[in-house]
C-alpha cells in the first residue's frame, strides 16, 4: 500500500444514512465490505492454521456437544477441538497430517 | 601527558567514537536513501545548536565474544539543542551501529536523556531506525524497552513526545512510539510490525511484503499509527519544524502566540465554500481555511479515517485545535476509527491547553454490522469522554447537519462546551427528515391512497417545523445564530472570553476511559 494506490481526484457517489441520501466519496473498503451471513453452524473450520494430529470421530458417528472431534496441532499447542452441536458426522474432510489453512472446512454435520 | 596531548588524545577518542559504525556501513544507510543518525538530528534542529552527550558510553555485554566488540556509543546519540529557539531533547538511535539494536547501555542513554526531559520539561524526540532488541544481551534489553515505555507514559500529557519512524522499528520497540503524542513516518524508510512477515508466513502460510505489512503510507491510511506522512526525510524534518510552532513546550505552558493575520478570504470564501443543498459536499478544510489566520491549516492524520478532519491552525495569533466532521468523505459520519482519531486529539489538546474549535456537520454514525462488530459503542463512546473530559476552551461551529447522537457527541452544550454558535441553515434534530417522517407518520403513510405523496408531504412537514437551528435555540442549547461571515468574529471574541477560564473537575486519581 502506498500513497500512489489512491487517486487525487474525489470520486462521489450517493451514500445513505437513516433513509437520507447524501452525496459524498464513499472509499473501496466500504463498498467491499463483505455482507453480513450468519455463522454455519453445520460446519466446523479451523479456527487456525496447523496440522490435524488426531481425529477421534467417524462418518455417520453421532455425536453430543462437547465431545472431542480432533486435534488441531498450532503454534505448538496440541488444541483439542470439541462438538459445539449433537447430531451426526456428514463428512470428514480432513486427515491426521494434513496442513489446514485458517477457515478450511475439517467436518460437516447433518 | 601535557594538556596539549590529552587535548589531542580526547579528539583521537571522539573521532573513533563520532565514526558511527565505519564508512562501510554509512554507505550502505545512505545507499537506501536514509541518512546517519547524526546528520538527522542536525537537520530537525536549530543550526549548531546540537550537544551531545554520553559520546564515550560502552556496552556492558559479556556474552556471545560482545566484550571484544566496540560499538560507537552503543548505537544510539542523545543530546540536547533548540528547535525554533527553545530548548529540547533528543536521540537518535544509529542503524550503522550494530543495527541500532537495543542493548543494556543504548538504552539507559535513551532514558537518562529521556530524564533529562522531564527534568527540565522540555519536548523530547525519539528518532527509531533500530533492528530491534540485541539478542546478545538477552532480558537486559528488554529490561530496556520496559524503561523506556514506563517513562513514555510518565511524560504523557507533561512533555510533547515526538516520534520519528526512520528505518524498522518492530517487535517491543513499537510501543515507544505508540505511546508518544506524534509519530512520523516516511515512504519506504518507515516499517512498523510487531511480527514481521517471515513470522506470519511461518505461522500463519500467509505471504506480505514488509512495505505492505507495516509500511508508512499502511500506518498513515490504514492503522491510524502514524500521525504524519513524508515522501522524504527533509519534507520529515519540516513537518516537525512546523508541528513544533503550534505546541507549548511542556503542560504548564501556552502555544507561543503569533502575529495575528486574516484569513485570505479571497480565495476561501465560505458563501462558495458552501453548497445549497444540505446533501452536497464541500471540504470541511476549505471552511477551516476561511476562518483561520493566513488560512494555514495544519492537518494531523490527513490520510486516517477521512471522515474527521483534526489538526491546528491559529485564530488571532492563537493555537487551536480543529475537529471537523469531513462532509465529501463518507458524509461525515462517526465510525470507530473518525471516534479514535478525533478522541486522543481532544485529550491532548486539554493536555496541553490548546482551546478546541469543533466544527459540526453529520448525519450520525455509520451504519451496518461490521461498525457494531467492530466496537462502535466502545469506539464512539471515547469522543463523548475526552470532550466531557476535557477543561480548555471549548468553542462549537454548527454549520449544517447536527443529527442524533453525532450532534451531542461532537462537542454539543451538553458535553459543556463554552460557546455552541450555529449557521442559520443548521439542521438540528434527533434525525435526518426522511428518516424520521418515516417513523412518526409511519401509519398515515401506510394508509394514505397515494403512501409516496403523504411520506414526502410529510418530510417536508418535518423539515420545515425540526431542521433548523431554531427549535435547539430556543432551549438555549445554542448561544447564538449567526450569519457564516461572522463565524471568525465570534471565534475571537469567544476566545477572550475564554482565555482565564477555571472549571473545578471532581477529585480523583484518574478517569476510567474507554480506551
Amino acid at each position: 500500500m502506498s500513497k500512489d494506490d489512491k487517486s487525487n481526484e474525489p470520486q462521489y457517489s450517493e451514500f445513505n444514512v437513516d433513509n437520507s441520501i447524501y452525496i459524498t466519496e464513499v472509499p473501496e473498503s466500504y463498498k467491499n465490505r463483505t455482507p453480513y451471513a450468519p455463522e454455519n453452524v453445520k460446519e466446523l473450520p479451523a479456527a487456525i492454521p496447523g496440522t490435524i494430529f488426531e481425529i477421534f470421530v467417524e462418518e455417520g458417528q453421532t455425536i453430543e456437544i462437547g465431545q472431542d472431534l480432533l486435534i488441531l496441532e498450532a503454534m505448538k499447542m496440541k488444541n483439542q477441538i470439541t462438538s459445539f452441536i449433537s447430531g451426526e458426522i456428514k463428512k470428514i474432510h480432513c486427515k491426521p497430517g494434513d496442513v489446514v489453512r485458517k477457515g478450511q472446512l475439517l467436518i460437516e454435520f447433518k | 601527558m601535557s594538556i596539549k596531548q590529552k587535548s589531542l588524545d580526547l579528539r583521537e577518542r571522539m573521532k573513533s567514537a563520532l565514526s558511527g559504525g565505519g564508512s562501510k556501513a554509512i554507505e550502505k544507510q545512505k545507499a537506501v536513501g536514509k541518512l546517519t543518525a547524526r546528520e538527522r538530528i542536525v537537520a530537525i534542529l536549530d543550526p549548531k545548536s546540537f550537544h551531545e552527550y554520553d559520546l564515550f558510553v560502552e556496552h556492558a555485554a559479556k556474552d556471545f565474544d560482545m566484550d571484544k566488540k566496540y560499538l560507537a556509543g552503543d548505537g544510539v546519540i542523545t543530546g540536547t539543542g533548540t528547535l525554533g529557539s527553545h530548548p529540547v531533547c533528543i536521540y537518535a538511535q544509529d542503524f550503522t551501529v550494530a543495527g541500532g539494536s537495543l542493548g543494556y547501555m543504548h538504552a539507559k542513554k535513551i532514558t537518562k536523556i529521556m530524564d533529562h526531559a522531564m527534568k527540565m520539561k522540555v519536548p523530547i524526540i525519539g528518532i527509531n531506525d533500530s533492528g530491534g532488541a540485541r539478542i546478545q544481551e538477552g532480558v537486559n534489553s528488554l529490561a530496556g524497552y520496559g524503561e523506556i515505555f514506563f517513562r513514555n507514559t510518565q511524560a504523557s500529557g507533561v512533555i510533547p513526545q515526538i516520534s520519528v519512524i526512520l528505518g524498522p522499528c518492530a517487535g517491543g520497540a513499537v510501543y515507544s512510539p505508540a505511546l508518544t503524542d506524534f509519530v512520523f513516518v516516511v515512504d519506504k524508510i518507515s516499517k512498523m510490525f510487531i511480527t514481521g512477515p517471515e513470522v506470519i508466513k511461518t505461522v500463519l502460510g500467509e505471504e506480505i511484503s514488509m512495505e505492505a505489512l507495516g509500511g508508512a503510507y499502511v500506518h498513515a491510511a490504514k492503522t491510524g499509527n502514524a500521525h504524519f506522512y513524508a515522501e522524504s526525510e527533509q519534507e520529515c524534518f519540516g513537518q516537525i519544524k512546523q508541528l513544533c510552532t503550534y505546541i507549548p513546550w511542556n503542560n504548564t505552558k501556552k502555544p507561543d502566540r503569533f502575529p495575528k493575520k486574516p484569513p485570505r478570504t479571497r480565495i476561501y470564501k465560505l458563501d462558495e465554500i458552501m453548497p445549497t443543498d444540505p446533501k452536497e459536499p464541500y471540504d470541511v478544510r476549505n471552511v477551516v481555511k476561511a476562518i483561520c489566520d493566513n488560512s494555514e491549516f495544519f492537518e494531523i492524520q490527513e490520510h486516517f479515517a477521512k471522515n474527521i478532519v483534526i489538526g491546528f491552525t491559529r485564530i488571532d495569533g492563537e493555537t487551536i485545535g480543529i475537529v471537523g466532521n469531513q462532509p465529501a468523505f463518507l458524509a461525515g459520519v462517526l465510525d470507530v476509527d473518525s471516534s479514535d482519531k478525533a478522541a486522543r486529539f481532544i485529550r491532548y489538546c486539554d493536555a496541553f491547553n490548546i482551546p478546541l474549535l469543533t466544527l459540526v456537520d453529520l448525519p450520525g454514525y455509520l451504519p451496518g454490522v461490521d461498525q457494531e462488530h467492530a466496537g462502535v459503542i466502545r469506539h464512539g463512546a471515547k469522543i463523548l469522554y475526552a470532550y466531557s473530559e476535557a477543561t480548555v476552551p471549548k468553542l462549537t461551529v454548527i454549520m449544517r447537519k447536527a443529527y442524533g447522537g453525532g450532534y451531542i457527541a461532537m462537542c454539543s452544550h451538553h458535553l459543556r462546551a463554552d460557546f455552541v454558535f450555529a449557521w442559520p441553515m443548521a439542521e438540528i434534530a434527533v434525525m435526518g427528515p426522511e428518516g424520521a417522517a418515516n417513523i412518526i407518520f409511519r401509519n398515515e403513510i401506510k394508509k394514505a391512497e397515494d403512501p409516496e405523496k403523504v411520506r414526502l408531504q410529510k418530510v417536508e412537514e418535518y423539515k420545515q417545523k425540526f431542521a433548523n437551528p431554531y427549535v435547539a435555540a430556543a432551549y438555549g442549547y445554542v448561544d447564538a445564530v449567526i450569519e457564516p461571515s461572522e463565524t471568525r468574529k465570534m471565534i475571537v471574541h469567544a476566545l477572550e472570553i475564554s482565555s482565564s477560564k477555571d472549571v473545578q473537575t471532581p477529585k480523583k486519581k484518574h478517569g476510567v476511559p474507554p480506551f
